[in-house]
């Protein structure tokens, strides 16, 4: 598998999406782009990459929230998956970032059952840009 | 003032049956203190002393009657008869029942309120001048764009998990009434040479630990570019502020620690970035805010001579004198109403009180008020003709102390009375110090003085930007009060200066007095105010009279 730093890329778990849980199946080339790196220098690093993950040390940890919002600021426009720390009632920043969808283990997944995550993939379409932007 | 649409009451009421939801898998024990904890937080509810707190957002200070009488309300029904205005134009309620905050916060939403986001590391309720629309000096109403703020900020995805709490205040005026330097962003609406009115963005000031001044990040920011801007310097703090020491974590550290112009830089050339894709405003919103926040249909004058009404009534003019200002209409003035009575708690208000300022919001004064970061309650347009009206009924309800501006007129936080972070008591240090000059009668022969006290090193009571500042630590079990002289939160923007060790409980009101004896001893004349007595001579003779007499 040809991803570009595989030590740090979990390939197991639920994958989340605003249509529930589902068995993770991979999109590869994959790319791990930490917090610490700016996305301003991966340009051409990412050219080709089919899929980035990006990790959330902690809920309180709100920086991959931005790594994923410039990302696409500079026209990624590959899938990009949230994975590590993120609570379900983060879901909704993290599809309104610019997220496809969270990658969580089965031990969070019991700890938070599908339908919690469902409700808050219920509220990815409020938000108050819809009244601010033309 | 802004009134609510589809959208917005759909948000708000979204968000009370969220918290009743998650609230009662805290009640059942299926969510433990730690785990509810961040949820609790974004939405106001503190876990204080005794209780906890519901700290009610209200937006720019501005309310309604209808609102103030909800408030009035909920007081009675849930809390024990008052309710605490705060420093950021907010009410905060100290005994609440979790079981009960549902109920409370579906009691808000009736008047299109809430307790979002007045806690929790994102971008807190958004504050601005008080006499915002009537003040003469006015550029523009700085809640225009405060509104804006408003909806932007709410539920912003990408800023809800900042490394620490975010504050914005802006000023629509050159003369400075919200502290915009001692935020993380202070906006200043001004206008540049073309006649073309935009914002002046300071940035990373702040009080705490580490009292700072803001910095000047852009001179004028265009009208259509300022949400993007902000995007941009949020994105910059959300990456770079520090996460490894709260302490650290507020956006004034980043700028003190990289400098003023590497992160400028760095905020540019991501405004420069997400500047090609940034959608415009919707010109149907801003058309929107710009009427809501039109002037009311100002009443025209009828004849009413204020001077000599002064004249007739020593003690109406006494009140008039410290709570009535200018207006940018000349039949028109803007009312003060002081919670500062000598020996109460600052900033506290109860049921009744609440109701008599709502009745006369509504009878009187176009059915307006604001809560003013000093911790009072303006009436911002009130026809001169009904000043004497309005002074009977404060009258009768114990709201008409006539100390405005005045040396019992202090910001105090909550402190060793209610807070968990406090380190000492500043409510009956504020008590005792108004008490202390009012049997002096000295109050007004002393002039202009902002005492502003603060319970412990957070600075909750902007004791850094106080005249006289004071700070309530703990010396190994004992409260110890430090003493700062000279600050200012005004334009001419300052620190106060350290006058060297704290003083005791027990000696504290005695210090002030000798601070205040001795300018009344040394100044020039009643003209020269504290502050610029203490700017003429410094900070050595109040070291003199404090340590060495």
């Amino acid at each position: 598998m040809p991803d570009v730093n595989s030590t740090s890329i979990n390939l197991t778990g639920i994958y989340v999406t605003d249509n529930g849980f589902a068995a993770y199946k991979a999109l590869t080339p994959i790319r791990a782009v930490t917090v610490e790196e700016a996305p301003e220098d991966l340009d051409e690093v990412l050219n080709g990459i089919a899929e980035v993950h990006i990790s959330f040390a902690s809920p309180a940890d709100g920086r991959g929230f931005s790594t994923a919002r410039c990302l696409r600021d500079r026209g990624y426009q590959g899938r990009v998956i949230a994975v590590g720390g993120l609570v379900c009632d983060q879901y909704r920043h993290a599809r309104q970032s610019g997220f496809d969808g969270v990658l969580i283990s089965q031990e969070q997944a019991a700890k938070m059952p599908e339908r919690h995550w469902l409700e808050q993939a219920n509220r990815v379409a409020v938000n108050y840009r819809a009244q601010i932007y033309a | 003032m802004y009134h609510y649409q589809d959208f917005d009451r759909d948000f708000v009421k979204d968000r009370v049956s969220e918290f009743r939801t998650i609230t009662q898998r805290r009640i059942d024990g299926v969510l433990s203190e730690d785990e509810y904890k961040p949820f609790r937080l974004q939405n106001g509810l503190y876990l204080q002393l005794h209780a906890y707190m519901l700290q009610v957002a209200i937006p720019y200070g501005t309310l309604s009657s209808r609102q103030m009488h909800k408030l009035a309300d909920i007081a009675e029904r849930w809390d024990k008869g008052y309710g605490h205005f705060t420093t950021r134009q907010n009410i905060q309620f100290n005994w609440m029942k979790l079981a009960d905050v549902g109920d409370v916060l579906e009691a808000l939403s009736e008047v299109d309120m809430h307790a979002i986001q007045t806690s929790g590391n994102c971008i807190r309720n958004v504050t601005a001048d008080h006499f915002a629309g009537c003040a003469p000096d006015e550029i523009e109403d700085p809640r225009m764009v405060a509104e804006l703020l408003r909806q932007w900020s709410t539920a912003h995805p990408e800023f809800a998990f900042l490394p620490r709490k975010f504050k914005i205040a802006v000023s629509g005026a050159p003369n400075d009434r919200a502290v915009i330097a001692f935020h993380d962003i202070g906006i200043q609406i001004v206008q540049n040479r073309d006649g073309e009115t935009g914002y002046r963005i300071l940035i990373g000031g702040g009080l705490g630990r580490t009292p700072l001044i803001g910095q000047e990040l852009s001179a004028f920011v265009p009208k259509a570019d300022l949400l993007c801007y902000l995007e941009a310097v949020m994105h910059i703090y959300n990456r770079y502020g520090r996460r490894d020491n709260k302490y650290k974590a507020r956006i004034k550290i980043l700028v003190q620690e990289n400098g003023l112009a590497q992160t400028k830089a760095q905020i540019d050339a991501y405004f420069a970035q997400i500047k090609k894709t940034h959608r415009p405003l919707s010109e149907t919103l801003l058309r929107k805010i710009k009427d809501d926040f039109a002037l009311p249909n100002l009443s025209k004058a009828s004849a009413f001579d204020l001077e000599a009404q002064m004249a007739l009534s020593p003690a109406f003019a006494r009140w008039a004198g410290q709570s009535v200002h200018a207006h940018r209409d000349e039949n028109h003035v803007s009312i003060t109403i002081s919670l500062k009575k000598q020996g109460a708690t600052p900033g506290d208000a109860s049921t009744a009180q609440m109701r008599v300022m709502a009745e006369l919001a509504k009878a009187y004064a176009y059915d307006e008020l604001r809560v003013s970061h000093e911790q009072n309650i303006i009436l911002p347009h009130v026809p001169k003709e009904h000043l004497l009206a309005i002074y009977q009924a404060l009258q009768e309800a114990d709201l008409a102390a006539a100390n405005i501006g005045l040396v019992s007129d202090i910001i105090a936080c909550p402190g060793l009375d209610y807070c968990s972070l406090a380190t000492a008591r500043s409510i009956t240090i504020a008590q005792q110090i108004a008490t202390h000059f009012e049997g002096l009668k000295t109050e007004y022969d002393i002039g202009p003085m902002k005492i502003k006290i603060s319970g412990c090193i957070n600075a909750c009571g902007h004791h850094h930007v106080g005249h006289i500042g004071i700070l309530g630590l703990d010396r190994a079990g004992v409260e110890n009060y430090q003493i700062t002289i000279g600050g200012d939160g005004t334009q001419d923007a300052a620190i106060g200066e350290r006058t060297g060790p704290g003083f005791s409980y027990e000696q504290i009101i005695g210090a002030i007095d000798r601070i205040i004896a001795h300018y009344l001893a040394k100044r020039t004349g009643k003209d020269e105010s504290f502050l610029a007595y203490y700017k003429r001579v410094g900070i050595t003779p109040f070291k003199e009279v404090l340590y060495h007499a």
